[in-house]
Order: C-alpha cells, then structure tokens, then sequence
C-alpha cells in the first residue's frame, strides 16, 4: 500500500529554540526519499513528528488521504527503524516481531504465517526463537527492519539505521534495503548524515539545514545542480572549491585572474564561484581553447585511492583540491608549480549574500 | 594491566582480603556461637568449646513474642515496599524522561536525607491525635518517608538506561503511553525493580527509631525487641543472639540476590542531576 | 505534558503529605511552648526554643560530638573501602564470594550491630578485651576517652562495605586503556593510582561520600543500644538528643527547634557536596 505523504508548513520549537522553521515537503507514493543534513539541522525532528513522537508547534501533515496532525503514533499505520534498533529486550524476535500485529488484534495464526514469512524473505528464520541480547548488532538491525516490514505499512521512517554497523555491514545491508524497498513498493522516509548512503539509495533527496528545506530534488539534481551553497559545500567528496569574484564586463575578477563568463551575461556583481574537485584538471595545453577557468597552483600533497588520486594545492583562493585519474597523476609531486582548468559548464555561480544560485553547471550530463 | 604481579604481591592481596573477611565475619560467628551455647557459658569469652543447644532458639521461638514481632516487621515491609513501588515507579519514569529533571531529581535525594527526628515530632502527634501510636498503620507511614525516595531514586537510575527509543517504538507498534510503560518498559528493567523493592524492604525492616517512638506491646517490630535485650544475663543475652539472627538471615539471603543492582540503583539518579 | 504530570501526580501527593506537612507542622510546633506533658497549656514562644538550643550547652556538644562521628567514621570508611575496593579487583581466585561477604555488615539492622559490639567489647565478659588481655593490653572501650570512638569504629565495621561496594563498581567500569597507556610511558603503580585511578574515580567517591556523610548524620542505634549518650554525655547525638528531649522529657517544641538546626547544618552540607558533584 503505497501513500503520499505530505507536510505543511511545519513548525517545532523546543522552549524558546525553533527547530524546524516551515517545512513543505510532498513524499510521492512508493518513493524512497532521504532527509539529509548536518547534525541539528532537524532531520530526526521532522521524522519524528512525522512518526507523531513529537507534537508539532504548528502545520499539518497527511499520510495518504488521512490528516494525521494530531493522532497518536499507534493510529497512523507506520512503521520505525531506529538507530539503536530499540527491539525489546524482554521478548524473542519472534514475539518482537508480532507485537505490532498483535495490538492490531490480527489473529494468531496470521501473524505467525506473516512473521515466519517476513524472517524467510530477511533470511532469518534461524533467529526468531532467540533475544534481542542474544544477536549481533547487525542481526539485530535485520530484527528491527524484519518487525517493521511485518506490518506492512502505509510508510516506513528509518532514523539513521545504519549508524551504528560497521562499513563493510553498512554497505551489505543499504543494498539489501533498495532492494527490499523495490520489491515491497512501500513508501518510506530515510533519515541519515551520511551522503554516500543518501546518494545510494535515494529516488529523492531533502537536503535540510537550520530547519528548513535548502533544497529536494533527485541525487543527481542534489550533485549537479546545488541550488544553495550549503547544498553545493554539504554534498560531494572531497568537497567543492570555492573562490569569490566580482563582475568585470566578460567574466569574474579573482585572486587568480579572470574567470570567463557566458557571452551576453549580464552583470551579476559580487559573486562566489564553487568548482567540484572531480571538475578540476592539471592544464597541460596552453596551444587548446583557453578553459573558463584557469589558475596557477602548487601542489601541496598527492593522496592516492587507487585508480583515482586527491590532490591538494595551494592557490590565491586558499587551499583546493581535485581528483585525478592515476595515469594523469605523472608530474604532480609535492612542490610543483601547475596550473588548473574547469570548463565553463562546470562552473557553479553563487551569490554569496543568499547563497542562492544564479547560474551554472547541467543537470546530469556527468 | 597485563603486568604479572609477583608472587609476593598475590599473596599480600590474598592475605589482605582474608584480615578483612575475618573482621567482617568474626561477629557473625560469635553471635552464632552465643545463639548455641548453653545460658550459663554465655558471658565466659573464654569459652570456645561446648556441648551446642537449642534452648535459646526453642524459649525464643515458643514462649517470646519474637514470631510477633516478625510477622509485624513483615507486614510494615510489605506494604511500605508496595506503596512505595506503586507511586515511585511512574514518577521516576516521569522524572527519567524530562528534561531538565536536575532539581526535582535533587529534591528527591534530599527527601532521602532528611533526618528522621525532624519527622517524628509531627508525625507523634499526628498519630497521638489519630489514635495511631502503637499501630502498625502508623509505623508504615514514617517508613514510607524512608522508603519512597530511595525506591524512586533507584529506579530513576534504571529508567535512565532503558532508551527513549524502547517506548517510541512500542507507542509506533500500536501502545498507548500507559501500554508502552506497563507492557514494555516494567518488564524491561524488572531487575531494578527487584533491587529498589529489596533494599527498600531492608531500610524499612531495620528501622529502629521510628518504630522504637511509635510502637509498643503487641506492635513492636523486631528491632524494636532486639533493642529490648539490653542486660549482661546469660540468658537474655542468648536470646537476643537468637533474635539478632532472625532478623539479620532474611536480608543477607535477600541481598545476595540483589548485589549486582545495588550499584547502578544507589548512583543511578546522579547520573543527570 | 499533562501526561508526564499525571505519572508524578501520586508521587507529589504523598510527599506532601509525609514530608512537606510534617516539616511546615514541626515549624509550627519548634515556635511553641510544646510539651506533651501539657497539651492544654501550648503558647506561642516565638524564637525562644531556638534561643534556648542556642544557649544550651548540652546541644553543643552534641553537634560537636556528631560532627566529630561523622568525620571520624566517612573518612575512616572512605580510606577502608578504598583500599579493600583495590585489593578486591586485584583478587585472582574467589573474588566474587569475596565481595558478597564483605558487602554483608550493610544489610543488618544497625540496633543488632550495636548490641553485637557491645557485648563483644564489653570488659568483663566481650572476647576482645578477652584476646587483648592475652597479648597484654586493657582498653576500656567505652570509657569516657574512647567510647565515641568506638561508635566511630562500628559504623567503619558496618558501613565501609557501602563505599568498598561503590568503589568496586567504579573500579570495574574504568577504562583500560589509560592505564595501558600509562604502563607504556613507564608510569608506576603509585603515580597510575595517583594521577589516573583517583580522579577518574572522582565522581564515584563524591556521590558515596555525600550518601555516606547524610547518613551518618542520623546515628542513633548505636548510642541507644551501647552507651545510652554516656559516659556522661560523651557520646551524645544530636538525633539521640532530640530523642531525649521529645520523648523522654516530653519537651517537644525545643526537641523540633532542635531538629531545624540540625537539618540546616545537613542541608548546608548537602548544598556544598552538591555544588562539588555538579563542578566535576
């Protein structure tokens, strides 16, 4: 059973703190949408009062057709995955399992067929007669997200599930939750601060900040076409450069020189220009096409991943870095004067008073 | 520390924790050595070897009114234990979960601290007045001034470590806040209960002075009689031996199944003062 | 909120009733001529059970003698239950039978400890001045020189199982690799428990020290069952004073005057450990 969810206007304050500050969000039927941000900036909060474990300041929010602002969390037909995996330690997995069902007055037949059947699709039929202390910390993650799908509800809210297993673990089980959510359709709402996991598993991703909405669109939307600078610096590894200019007729007026602008743009004034890392390359042709961008740099350390290196360097603009494919790395050792290029629809224009785009950089083409 | 200790140092430790051992135990074998032996050796201290008897067990247990005093020490225990579960467990709940909770945590320690002479002046009069004094009614309402705020100081501790998200997960599966407590978060941290409801019964089973004020006769809880065994005569001294250890076995057995909790029960609150 | 008020509702009610009316019925009672000997004739005196505690030698000395108690027993218990708490964790073999038998003094009725030790010091009859006469020595346990302390040595006896039991606790909960740390740059045992075991143990012995020291501030059964405030009044308590006062002279408005000074000196006391814990 797939459901829109929508929130709006929605406001929360702790005391004299405002914590979320009008959020309007619309979570289409059968999305996998994740709400992502630094620490504070009201992800969980949202979550939560969307769980009904926070009563909100003021807005209203709708699961499907029900306005379920004011109801209690039993009476909105969802199901929570928690960081900590919350089962309860007093019962098996089993029992952990049904409970839910069982409130539900579902018959005890029924929820022993859909508990055995939900622990086969997890593979964790070994499980079930066990408890919760019993379990390693991903066995019981796998409990906890076996006890939700048992419900099969209207939505799922997963409040950074995956925060407490180790990488590798992390890895195995973001996969198995796409997968998961492919087959059972179900809508659900993704808390974490992790971007990789965002960018991963997303349809949708909300980028929050401050408790507001900086902006919702696909992963790809997100990456190349930030519409905020906290979007453009939050998201992407290593993050993006930066450097500011000013308007001068044919470009952007910098510490390292003059950035092209499109031709017939008008006047733009100050302005913050940002360049991803993978964007950036070591300018070998000065006979070619002269890039949008181009500045003299010395490179302070080269880190190498394994096909890929990040290189750190020292411009007028502070310290940037790139990413450069291994064959390429040839001739950039420590102490080397070089000098970078970005091309133009690479470039991403702020202004730096609002933060706000002004122009720049395609969706999806990368 | 995966430093060997030396030999010496072991056996220091060991001869260490063994002095100690005999201090502790040493009183324990005496008064069990007194409840045996027979009237006219008991206040010979050099006496270590005699025929045992029961005598000071069968004259305490048949022809005293220590079996009374029992039963009512049992009884104040039961139901100062049982109020004090009924109201400190939603509180400390409550208190567990808010924010803030710094000064009404303190203000419950400090109803633990208040000294029981400032307390038993009123409550004297009170039960003067009510005709309470020499009832056990009496007596378990100045316990309860004991054994309330230890209990929900305790198991503010144990709330403390159950997390939120226990509660927030039972609310989603379907419990109303009253469910998510009473069938989730009880169950859960039943083993703090279990401690908070021991060592309340002890405080309120070895209390002394109120009951020493407010009771008499037929009413006296067993400190109170034990306190009664005041002379040098072989025989009472052989009875109070007898009487010491019935009151002192209940709780250590008691105790020995508790020990583990003590810790987090008695530090527990403190933790967000 | 309403619900958190409703679960705290019960507790609320019964405080105020055992403990908030008590205190305001008690102020009440401390600023009257109250004696139970004369319950038609109670007049409103004002300040002068108070004057009267103040000038009152007897009162004096009580607060020394409880004061002297209290930081005479703590600190013994702290030092004690310190040391033991350290053997034990170093304790290879038995250690858990160990702890279970030293934590037992805790769990008795104090009135029995007091009999207990009575009988056992007793000059004539106990088995220690017995034994102690074999190697030669005779103390007169509750002679006027020694008897408060010896009520000082049985609340060590029965209470440092207490601070031994936080202490092990704490002990246990430490983390280890400071100490790996330590032993890596060289350090020596007396300088790790110097400069790491003590102050991470800080918070444990501070909140053991503030339950300790209120509790201590009540004995009463050991003065009751052994020296009944004597020799003279050496070994009087203020509880064991205000005892006196209230139920053996019937003289209860001094008897709660009494008890406020006495609840003022443990609320300044607490006040102070408080703002120590909270620093830390």
């Amino acid at each position: 059973m797939a459901t829109t969810t929508v929130l709006e206007n929605l406001r929360k304050s702790f005391g004299e703190e405002e914590v979320l500050r009008g959020i309007d969000l619309r979570v289409e039927a059968g999305s996998f949408t994740v709400f992502l941000g630094p620490s504070g900036c009201g992800k969980s909060t949202t979550l939560r009062c969307l769980a009904g474990l926070e009563e909100v300041s003021s807005g209203r929010i709708w699961i499907g057709e029900r306005e379920v602002t004011h109801l209690e969390p039993r009476a909105r037909d969802i199901a929570m995955v928690f960081q900590n995996y919350a089962l309860y330690p007093n019962m098996s997995i089993e029992r952990n399992m049904g409970f839910g069902l069982k409130n539900q007055r579902v018959p005890r037949a029924e929820i022993r067929r859909r508990v055995r059947e939900t622990a086969t699709l997890l593979g964790m039929e070994s499980l079930l007669h066990r408890f919760p202390r019993e379990l390693s910390g991903g066995q019981q993650q796998r409990a906890a997200i076996g006890r939700a799908i048992v419900r099969n509800p209207n939505l799922f809210l997963f409040d950074e599930p995956l925060s407490n297993l180790d990488a590798k673990l992390r890895v195995d089980t973001r996969a198995e939750l796409i997968r998961l959510h492919r087959r059972l359709g179900a809508t659900s709402v993704y808390v974490t601060h992790d971007q990789e996991e965002a960018m991963t598993m997303a349809d949708r991703i909300v980028v929050m900040n401050e408790g507001r909405v900086e902006q919702a669109g696909t992963p790809a939307e997100i990456y190349f076409q930030p519409e905020t600078l906290m979007v453009a610096s939050f998201v992407g590894s290593p993050t993006m450069n930066f450097v500011d200019g000013q308007w001068c007729g044919s470009g952007w007026t910098t510490p390292f020189g003059t950035i092209l602008g499109p031709p017939e743009q008008p006047d733009t004034g100050s302005v913050r220009i940002g360049v991803r890392p993978d964007d950036l390359q070591p300018w070998k042709d000065p006979s070619s096409d002269t890039p949008a961008l181009t500045a003299p740099a010395t490179v302070e350390l080269v880190e190498l991943l394994g096909a890929r290196g990040i290189v750190t360097v020292t411009t007028a603009a502070g310290e940037w870095k790139m990413v450069v494919e291994q064959r390429r790395l040839a001739g950039l050792s420590p102490g080397s004067e070089i000098r970078l290029a970005a091309p133009a629809d690479r470039l991403h224009v702020f202004d730096p008073v609002s933060g706000r785009r002004l122009l720049g950089a395609i969706p999806g083409d990368g | 520390m995966n430093r060997r200790p030396s030999r010496a140092a072991r056996l220091l430790t060991e001869l260490g924790v063994t002095l100690a051992l005999v201090l502790v135990l040493f009183p324990f074998v005496w008064i069990l050595a007194t409840s045996l032996k027979p009237a006219e050796l008991v206040a010979d201290p050099g006496r270590w070897v005699f025929a045992p008897t029961l005598d000071h067990w069968r004259e305490v247990l048949l022809r005293t009114e220590v079996p009374r005093n029992i039963l009512n020490s049992l009884i104040v225990g039961l139901c100062t234990v049982g109020i004090a579960l009924l109201v400190g467990c939603p509180a400390a709940y409550a208190l567990s979960r808010s924010r803030r909770s710094g000064p009404l945590r303190f203000s419950i320690l400090s109803a633990e601290m208040m000294p029981p002479a400032i307390l038993i002046l009123p409550f004297f009069l009170l039960f003067y007045r009510l005709g309470l004094i020499d009832s056990l009614a009496g007596v378990v309402v100045t316990h309860l001034t004991l054994v309330v705020p230890v209990v929900t100081w305790f198991l503010i501790g144990f709330f403390d470590a159950v997390p939120r998200e226990l509660e927030e997960q039972a609310r989603i599966d379907g419990c109303s806040v009253f469910g998510a407590f009473f069938r989730i978060l009880l169950p859960t941290i039943r083993p703090g209960l279990g401690a908070a409801a021991v060592f309340g019964f002890v405080l309120s089973w070895n209390d002394l002075f109120y009951a020493l004020i407010l009771t008499g006769g037929e009413s006296r809880t067993l400190p109170v009689a034990i306190a009664g065994f005041w002379t040098f005569r072989g025989i009472e001294m052989g009875k109070m031996a007898v009487a010491i250890l019935l009151a002192v076995v209940p709780v250590l057995t008691l105790s020995f199944f508790v020990q583990k909790h003590l810790v987090r029960g008695l530090g527990g609150g403190a933790v967000k003062m | 909120m309403g619900l958190r008020l409703r679960f705290l509702l019960p507790l609320a009610l019964l405080l105020t009733g055992i403990l908030v009316y008590p205190l305001v019925f008690a102020g009440w009672i401390s600023v009257h001529d109250y004696q139970l000997t004369r319950l038609s004739d109670i007049r409103f005196t004002g300040a002068e059970n108070f004057t009267d505690t103040f000038r009152n030698p007897n009162f004096w000395n009580a607060l020394g003698n409880t004061l002297i108690f209290v930081l005479g027993a703590v600190s013994l218990e702290l030092v004690l239950g310190l040391a033991l708490a350290l053997l034990v964790q170093r304790l290879d073999r038995a250690r858990h039978l160990a702890r279970s038998l030293l934590l037992a003094p805790m769990f008795i009725t104090p009135i029995a400890v007091g009999l207990l030790f009575r009988f056992l010091l007793n000059a004539e009859i106990g088995v220690i001045p017995f034994l102690l006469r074999g190697v030669g020595l005779s103390i007169d346990w509750f002679g006027p020189q020694l008897a408060l302390f010896s009520l000082i040595l049985i609340d060590t006896w029965q209470w440092t199982p207490f601070m031994f039991l936080m202490f092990l606790a704490g002990l246990e909960s430490l983390p280890r690799s400071p100490f790996e740390a330590a032993e890596v740059d060289g350090a020596s045992r007396w300088s790790q428990f110097l400069h790491l075991t003590l102050p991470l143990l800080r918070p444990v012995i501070l909140v053991a020290l503030i339950i300790r020291s209120l509790d201590a501030f009540k004995v009463f059964e050991y003065v009751f069952a052994i020296t009944r405030g004597g020799p003279g009044t050496s070994t009087e308590t203020i509880q064991y004073l205000i005892y006196q006062t209230g139920f053996r002279f019937y003289r209860l408005g001094e008897a709660a005057a009494m008890a406020f000074v006495l609840v003022a000196v443990t609320l300044v006391l607490v006040f102070l450990l408080y703002t120590v814990l909270r620093r830390s």
